[in-house]
Order: C-alpha cells, then sequence, then structure tokens
C-alpha cells in the first residue's frame, strides 16, 4: 500500500514539473471555462416545441500539459424533448373477445410538453493548438471522449390511441441510459485583459449508442420490439442528433 | 610696414596654433562622434505627431490623398531615422554644418528658423532632406568636400528641394503617372514609368539653379560649385589618391612579395556623361551644362571660399574622415576602412584608433578567408535570414586608382598569409599601445585564428633569419658535402628550404624571427597552442559530407542544450519592430500610424512579460524618451550600430563588431550582456497573416543565444503577441 502512495506521489511530482516547464499565458496554466453549445434540433424537438435550438451547458477545466497541448475536463448538462409524435405500439385490452391487442398509441402529455430528456456528461480529451500559437491562445483542434449520463422522463400515463382514447399507462416514466460519444471540436480562443478567457468554435460528434439503436429499430420490421426497447434507441438516436453538430461559444478565467 | 609684418606673423602664428591643434587633437586616439546635449524637440515627438502638424499645413488642396499619404510615411521615415542613432546632435560636426547655414541664410532670418541641420553617421557621399525643414548630411560627403562654400552650395540645393516641395510634388506627380492622370506624360506605361525619373531629374535641375542663386546672394565663392561636383562624380573613390605602399604591412623579416603587388593601377575614369534615364538625379555634365551659363557670370569679387574659416571647416573634415574609417567597418566595407586609416596614418602615424580600425579589418577578413570549411556546413542550411553571408574582397578589377593595389594584395594572400600578415601588424600595434584593451584581444583572437583555422603552429615559423639560414652549415653542406650519406627525404627538405631562402616563396615563415624571441609573443603562441596537439592530426584529416553534417548537427545540439541552461537572470529591451501592412487593393500599404501605436504596445507587452517572470530588464528604447534622456538615446545608437553590423555577418560570430571598449561599458551600466529584439510584421490580404521574432543577442560575444519565429494566420491580437513574448522569454530563463 505504501509502496503505491509512494509510486503515485512521485508521479504527481514529475508531472507537475513537468508541466512547469510550459509557459502557458503569463505563467497561468489552468483555465475555467463556462461554454455554451447550442445546436439545431435537426427535425427533433427542443425543450419545448418542435424545432429550435437546443443548448448545453458546459463547464470545463482546461490545464497547458505542452507547449501547444491541453488536457481538458469538462462536465456539461443538457435538456432536450424527445420523440413528440412517434406512435408506440401498445398493448390495450380487446374490448371485443378479451385478451389484449396491439395498437398504435401516441404520446401527448396535458402541457403539451414532449418527453424530456436530460443528460449529465463527463469530457476528457485534450486540446491541440495550432503551430505557431502558445496554448491556451489561439486556434485549436479539440478530441474529446464523451460520457453521457442520460434520463429520460415522462408521464405514464399521457399515451393515447385513436379509437381507444387514453390507452393506459406504460413503462416507469423514469429511464436511464449509458452512451458515449467521440467529438472533434475545431475552436478558438483569446485572452482578455489578461485574465478573461474567450471560447468560441464548432464541434462535430458522434455517439456511437445512436447509430446501433437506430440500425436495431429499423430491423424492427414487424413492431415486435417492446415500449422500453423504442425508447432506449429514440432516446440514443435522439442523443446522436444531439451530439452532430454544436456551435459553442464560452467565457471563462485564468485560475492559476 | 612693421604693423602688417606684426599682423602677417600674428596671423601665421595663429594658424600654425590651428593646424598644430587640430593635429594635437587626433594624434594620439580618436572619440567617436557622440551625441551631446539635450534632445531637440522634434526627437520627442511621435510619427503620429509629426505628421499631424504637416497634415494641416500641406495635406489638402488637388490631390489631398496623395499628399496626405505621402505626408505620413515620410513623418514615419523621418521619426524612425531621428530615433535610430544615426542623427547627430549637438556634435561638432552637426554644429559647423549649422554655422554655414546660417551663413546660407543670413538674409532670411525667418526661413532660416524653419531649417534644422543635422549630421548623419553614414559613410555614403549624400545629402538628403524631408518636407519638414529637416535637412541630413552624411559624414562620408563632409569627408569628400573641398571648401566650405561647397558645403553651402550642398545645403542650398536642399533647401531648394524643401522651399519648393519637390519631396511631395514627385510624390504626386508618381501616383499621378501610375493612375495614368498625369499631365506630364499620357504615353504607355512605359513611357510614364521613365517620366517619373524625368520629373525627378527636373526637380534636381531646379534644386541646383535656385541652389547656385541663394549662393550668389551669399558672400561664398559661386565658382567652387564646379568642385561640388567633382566631388559628386567621384564620390565612389576614397577621400584621397595616396599611393599605397606595401612596405606598410611589412618590417625587417616579413617582406611580402611582389606577386601580390599590382605594379601599375587602373586609371580613374572621368566618365560624366552616363545613361541616366533610370537614375532620379540628371548625370553630372548635364547638371553642370544647367548652370554652366550661371557660373560664367563673373561676380566673384569679394566672394570666399571660406566665410567661417578654413581651419574650423578643416577640423571639421578630418574629424568626418576619421569618423568614416569606423563607419566603413559598420558597413563591412573593411579595405576602404584600411585604406582610409592607412591614408590619415601618414598624417598622425601614432594614432591607435586608426590602428585598431585596420586591425580589426585585417581581423575580419582574415575570419573570412580560413572559415571556407564552415561556410561549406552552413551552406546546408541556408533557409534562415541569418545564414551565413559570406564576405569577399571586392574584385579588385572593378576599382579605379591607388587603393586597387591593396585590393589585389589583400585578395591574393592566401588564407594563412593574410592571417601572418594581420598578426604580425597587430602584435607589433598591440606593442606600441600596449594598454589598448582591442589591440590585445585582436592579437590573442589572431593566435587563435592562427592556430585553430589555419593550422600555423610556432614550428611553422623560422627562428633564423634567411641571411642567417644562407650563410649557415645545413644549407651549405648540401652544395659542398655530396658524397656524405643523406636520406632523400632530407635532400628534399633541405632543397626546399634553399628554395624557400632565394626566393619569395613560404615568405611567412621568417614572418616573426624577432617576435619569436620576444616573451610575450611566444607565450601567446604557445597558449593558442596549448592543447591542440592531437587535434590537429584529426583535423587535418578531410570530412566527408556525412561526417560534416554528423558535425554540424553536434553542433547545433550544442547550442539547444546551451540555450535550456542559459537561465539569464537580465535582459536589455531595445525598440522592437512593428509594421502594419494592408494588401487587400492593389498596391501594399503600410499603416503607420497603427504600426507606431502597436510598437508601442509591444514595449508594454515585454515589460509585462519580463516583470511576470521576475527577470531584471533594462528598457533601452527611444519611444517615449525625454528631453534630458540624452545618454539613453546614445546608448541606443551604439546598440543599433552593433546590431547592424552584427546582422551583416550573418551567421559568422567570428567576425568582429565594433565599438568594442564602448558595448562593454554598456553591458557593465546596464548589468546585462543579452539584448533583446523582437518584431511583428502583420500583413491584411485576404486573410491576416503575422511574421513574429524574437532574438537574443550576446553582445559581449556576438553569438545569437535565440532566434525564434512564429507564422500564423489571424489578428494580431494582443494576448497572442503576449503568449508568444511570454513564451519566448520563458524558454531563456526557465532551468
Amino acid at each position: 500500500m505504501n509502496y503505491k502512495v509512494i509510486i503515485t506521489a512521485v508521479s504527481i511530482v514529475v508531472s507537475l514539473s513537468c508541466f512547469s516547464q510550459v509557459p502557458g499565458y503569463m505563467g497561468k496554466r489552468c483555465v475555467i471555462l463556462y461554454d455554451n453549445y447550442f445546436s439545431p434540433t435537426f427535425a427533433a424537438t427542443a425543450q419545448n416545441k418542435e424545432g429550435g435550438i437546443n443548448t448545453t451547458h458546459c463547464l470545463n477545466m482546461d490545464y497547458v500539459i505542452k507547449q501547444r497541448t491541453n488536457f481538458c475536463l469538462s462536465g456539461q448538462y443538457f435538456k432536450t424533448g424527445v420523440i413528440g409524435d412517434e406512435s408506440y405500439y401498445v398493448e390495450v385490452p380487446n374490448t371485443n373477445g378479451g385478451g389484449v391487442e396491439n395498437v398504435s398509441a401516441t404520446y401527448m402529455s396535458p402541457e403539451n410538453v414532449p418527453m424530456q430528456l436530460q443528460s449529465y456528461n463527463l469530457g476528457i480529451g485534450f486540446k491541440f493548438f495550432g503551430r505557431a500559437y502558445v496554448a491556451p491562445v489561439g486556434k485549436y483542434q479539440k478530441l474529446e471522449l464523451l460520457l453521457l449520463f442520460s434520463r429520460l422522463t415522462y408521464k405514464k400515463d399521457a399515451f393515447y390511441s385513436y379509437g381507444y382514447g387514453k390507452s393506459g399507462t406504460y413503462g416507469t416514466g423514469d429511464y436511464s441510459y449509458n452512451n458515449f460519444a467521440f467529438t472533434y471540436t475545431l475552436g478558438r480562443q483569446h485572452i482578455l485583459f489578461d485574465k478573461i478567457v474567450i471560447d468560441m468554435g464548432t464541434r462535430v460528434g458522434f455517439a456511437v449508442g445512436g447509430l446501433v439503436g437506430q440500425l436495431d429499430a429499423s430491423n424492427d420490421y414487424y413492431g415486435s420490439s417492446t415500449i422500453e426497447e423504442d425508447f432506449k434507441s429514440q432516446v440514443a438516436f435522439r442523443i446522436l442528433r444531439h451530439q452532430l453538430i454544436n456551435f459553442h461559444i464560452g467565457i471563462g478565467f485564468l485560475a492559476f | 610696414m612693421l604693423k602688417v609684418s606684426f599682423v602677417k606673423v600674428l596671423f601665421f602664428c595663429t594658424l600654425l596654433m590651428f593646424t598644430m591643434g587640430a593635429k594635437a587633437q587626433f594624434s594620439a586616439d580618436y572619440t567617436p562622434l557622440k551625441s551631446t546635449g539635450t534632445l531637440p524637440a522634434e526627437f520627442l515627438k511621435t510619427a503620429r505627431a509629426l505628421s499631424k502638424e504637416d497634415l494641416s499645413k500641406n495635406g489638402y488642396g488637388k490631390d489631398r490623398m496623395a499628399k496626405q499619404q505621402f505626408i505620413i510615411s515620410s513623418n514615419y521615415v523621418l521619426n524612425n531615422l531621428l530615433l535610430s542613432g544615426s542623427v547627430l546632435i549637438n556634435d561638432p560636426l552637426g554644429e559647423y554644418v549649422n554655422k554655414v547655414a546660417d551663413e546660407v541664410l543670413k538674409n532670411d532670418p525667418e526661413l532660416r528658423k524653419k531649417f534644422h541641420f543635422y549630421v548623419t553617421k553614414s559613410p555614403e557621399v549624400n545629402a538628403h532632406a524631408f518636407d519638414g525643414g529637416f535637412i541630413f548630411i552624411n559624414v562620408g560627403l563632409l569627408a569628400q568636400l573641398e571648401n566650405e562654400a561647397q558645403l553651402a552650395f550642398v545645403l542650398a540645393h536642399e533647401i531648394t528641394h524643401i522651399v519648393k516641395k519637390h519631396s511631395v510634388n514627385a510624390y504626386v506627380e508618381r501616383t499621378r503617372l501610375d493612375n495614368g492622370t498625369s499631365d506630364y506624360d499620357e504615353g504607355s506605361y512605359e513611357t510614364r514609368n521613365l517620366a517619373k525619373y524625368r520629373f525627378s531629374q527636373e526637380n534636381e535641375s531646379e534644386a541646383d539653379v535656385e541652389g547656385l542663386n541663394m549662393l550668389r546672394q551669399t558672400n561664398y565663392s559661386v565658382k567652387t560649385v564646379n568642385g561640388a561636383f567633382d566631388v559628386l562624380q567621384y564620390s565612389y573613390l576614397p577621400f584621397e589618391l595616396v599611393d599605397f605602399k606595401k612596405s606598410f604591412f611589412e618590417d625587417r623579416f616579413l617582406i611580402l612579395p611582389d606577386t601580390v603587388f599590382l605594379k601599375k593601377t587602373s586609371e580613374v575614369k572621368s566618365n560624366d556623361d552616363y545613361d541616366d534615364s533610370k537614375s532620379t538625379h540628371p548625370n553630372i555634365r548635364k547638371r553642370r551644362a544647367a548652370i554652366e551659363a550661371q557660373l560664367k557670370v563673373n561676380d566673384e569679387a569679394g566672394r570666399k571660399k571660406y566665410l567661417l574659416s578654413e581651419e574650423q571647416f578643416k577640423k571639421c573634415r578630418e574629424t568626418a574622415r576619421f569618423e568614416i574609417c569606423r563607419l566603413y567597418l559598420l558597413d563591412r566595407d573593411y579595405v576602404n576602412a584600411i585604406y582610409a586609416s592607412y591614408i590619415l596614418l601618414e598624417k598622425y602615424p601614432d594614432n591607435v584608433y586608426l590602428k585598431k580600425t585596420i586591425a580589426r579589418a585585417l581581423y575580419n577578413i582574415t575570419v573570412n578567408k580560413s572559415t571556407e570549411d564552415r561556410n561549406l556546413f552552413n551552406k546546408e542550411k541556408n533557409d534562415s535570414e541569418l545564414s551565413s553571408k559570406e564576405y569577399k574582397i571586392p574584385d579588385y578589377s572593378g576599382i579605379e586608382g591607388e587603393s586597387q593595389r591593396l585590393y589585389y594584395m589583400l585578395e591574393n594572400l592566401t588564407s594563412k598569409e593574410l592571417n601572418t600578415v594581420a598578426l604580425a601588424y597587430t602584435y607589433r600595434a598591440h606593442k606600441a599601445h600596449p594598454d589598448d584593451y582591442v589591440l590585445k584581444m585582436l592579437t590573442d583572437s589572431l593566435f587563435s585564428e592562427m592556430v585553430n583555422a589555419n593550422h600555423l603552429y610556432p614550428g611553422n615559423f623560422s627562428l633564423k633569419t634567411k641571411l642567417e639560414l644562407k650563410d649557415s652549415d645545413t644549407v651549405k653542406a648540401i652544395n659542398i658535402d655530396t658524397t656524405a650519406e643523406v636520406s632523400k627525404y632530407s635532400k628534399i627538405k633541405k632543397q626546399q628550404e634553399k628554395v624557400e631562402i632565394n626566393t619569395d616563396e613560404n615568405f611567412i615563415k621568417y614572418a616573426f624571427v624577432s617576435f619569436l624571441k620576444e616573451k610575450e609573443f611566444e607565450e601567446s603562441f604557445y597558449r593558442a597552442t596549448h592543447g591542440l596537439t592531437n587535434r590537429v592530426e584529426k583535423e587535418e584529416v578531410i570530412l566527408s559530407v556525412s561526417e560534416r553534417k554528423a558535425i554540424s548537427k553536434a553542433k547545433e545540439l550544442e547550442a539547444q542544450s546551451k540555450i535550456a541552461s542559459l537561465k539569464i537572470e537580465s535582459i536589455i529591451f531595445i525598440d522592437p519592430f512593428y509594421m502594419k501592412i494592408n494588401a487587400e487593393g492593389r498596391d501594399e500599404i503600410v499603416n503607420y500610424f497603427e504600426s507606431e501605436d502597436k510598437q508601442v504596445a509591444l514595449l508594454e507587452i515585454e515589460k509585462k512579460c519580463a516583470e511576470q517572470l521576475h527577470l531584471n530588464y533594462e528598457m533601452l528604447t527611444t519611444r517615449g524618451i525625454a528631453e534630458t534622456d540624452i545618454e539613453k538615446y546614445n546608448n541606443n545608437a551604439l546598440l543599433n550600430d552593433w546590431l547592424v553590423e552584427r546582422f551583416s555577418h550573418g551567421d559568422n560570430a567570428d567576425e568582429l563588431e565594433s565599438g568594442a571598449e564602448e558595448v562593454k561599458e554598456l553591458i557593465n551600466k546596464l548589468g546585462s550582456k543579452y539584448v533583446v529584439w523582437a518584431g511583428v510584421f502583420n500583413k491584411k490580404g485576404r486573410v491576416y497573416r503575422n511574421k513574429y521574432f524574437f532574438m537574443v543577442f550576446n553582445i559581449e560575444n556576438g553569438e545569437i543565444v535565440k532566434f525564434e519565429t512564429r507564422f500564423n494566420k489571424g489578428r494580431d491580437n494582443i494576448d497572442l503577441i503576449t503568449s508568444f513574448v511570454y513564451s519566448s522569454l520563458f524558454n531563456l530563463v526557465k532551468s
């Protein structure tokens, strides 16, 4: 145990002494940034309506580890609407012959609010500044791995089926999904008054689970999937679309 | 009668005293010219402020845009010239020029008030005027003039340029010709281009005629004007034509062979009717012709060549001639530096300054001659702006007059021979002035060059004279005792020795016969060779290209590791460079005002970054200089001279910069030997492009400690430049 502690301590000291050999900006290497990502909804819904812009709040901590490289950690949060007018195959009691029959139902919340998808993401990545720049100023490319911890909430009794009216309650009304995405950002950072950091850029991302889920859904010719499976693939696809392209602008400061 | 005789005697005594005084002033040493007193108001103004004044007076009316552009650009150039340190303030030459200007404008005191006359440290035979009333006379011109009246004519000529607004008119006309809107010439592009020169030549002719008229209103001799044109015509020649004797470099033992000495030199040609179609000035024949009629008017009665005094003029000219020796060195014109010093040494044989100038020039020619191997390495990395700028002695065949002998001699001496001649000369000078630091340093450097570059060791030099060897038994033995058993190789060597004794061949072998008997010389030589006994064999091996590359790489790595461990604690910042250019349109336009503002901003960034890094710094800048900062102005001038010279040497760090004593003093005063020069070149085209550079010089030894460049697209925002500067400084101080 002691041995591990010593190794860890030595590693930290070595890493810090390595980092101290890079200039940063006026000797400051750590940047705390708030970024707001916004993306067009691409035929999906925003939080409360169809179409529009989705936003993601992001808190970043960048640390300059090499002359032109930042190590980045970020926490993100976004909330958006899902599905809206999608039809689900649900089982309703057969009023003629007993038993159940599969019918198509639509989610219609009383407030006309779509199902809500919230996602808490953790990002880990690197910013690589252009050849002539010194981190954290100038043009950069960022590669990031996003771990997405998503949650879908809905009113479980808000499903309506044509000819059947309100068709009962379905699911638990609260599902959680884990996913991951790779993102690539082209951006630029400026520093004002030697303190304030301005960040802007464009990010493209690819959430792997979204594509897999969508492939599964498109293979489901006979509507054999359960409503949970439908939710899962639709959430994953929603996330895929959400991450596809994002523009961001942020403000922060040089911490130390 | 007695009274007249007494006056005559008194006059001659005074003249003698003046002459002796001047001679005494230069007989032992010479101190290069420096600015003194307080800085005039125009030196304290920014280019923006100078331009604003001019714009309010002249920046309106027809061709307003062109006029404004001209005013802004010329004031930017003027401001940079004033602050470059090239301009002398309150110096003896400037004072003299101002007195002559007072005489020229005696009848128009109001006009006189509008003019500022300065002397500029340039060896070029020229003078120039700025429309704001600034006239600059080069030291090179003062060194060549024959009398005061000629100087008065030059001043009158330049005054006319300003009064007639020739510069701005020429600029406006050039713009019109470029745009095809000129009435002056509406022909093809080609003819319009030639018309620009024609227009300028007409201005020059007008300045000659009006200048002569102005001179006529004074009591200066008008006929001397022809002599002024002679000065211009032969401005490419040294200030005197003196026979160069090879005995200058010789002594009892060092006898230069006749083969390195030209028997006959080229005559000075007198072509005054050269093609001037693409020259801003008409040729000399045309200029003479233009004023010929006026010169024929005989109104010389009461006119004089000297209104102040001949002595003052001669003292001024002599000072200029001394100064020019140093300026030639700065210009890397080593042969002219030697020749000019040679001329003056005939008059002042004990002047240490002149001897030092010759020793410096010889040293620099020597290191350039003996570094061919190193230059081979450098050709492989010729991509940098500081890549090797090899010095070559100008081809003697293109030289006219007596100095051709010197060019021929220096060109034809081999590297070893030149090193020997240079060492012999410098050592003799050092012996005559043992306390002189520069001569001692040069002597040691030449010993080092001899051993390390030319592989000459004490064993290569004879301790006996040729005469002694002739009489010696060893040589006679070959002639007489032919039956004795002597090896073939021994015979060959002795035969070679015999040839050397009877001819000029290997003359350097006998150069140090007397010196080698001197303890100091012997010790210095052995000190230079100390520890190199094994290295000799290694160095004599001819290296392959790959071996050369490997050595070059090793040297680079060594240099890099040196930078990494510099840990510089204190630096000197000089005025940074900043230029912003707009290249969106057809032409590239310099944003002068913005460039000036950004230069100040860059200075602030440098300060800020140095403070953040706890780096001690000294700002040796002229931006925002105060009236009393004359010392700062001089120090800045010294560093500028040093930098200009250092740049001309390229990556040849062996070449020695002038002003070593002054630089040493400066290092002690400012507490650092590291000078930082940074700059940004920002161009706005379809995109913004930046070129940033950061250089650190060790002014003690001429080494370029760091040279960093960065190119990127984007605006030159303050944060970007700050990050560059901080990073550059950070790398200097980090452990």
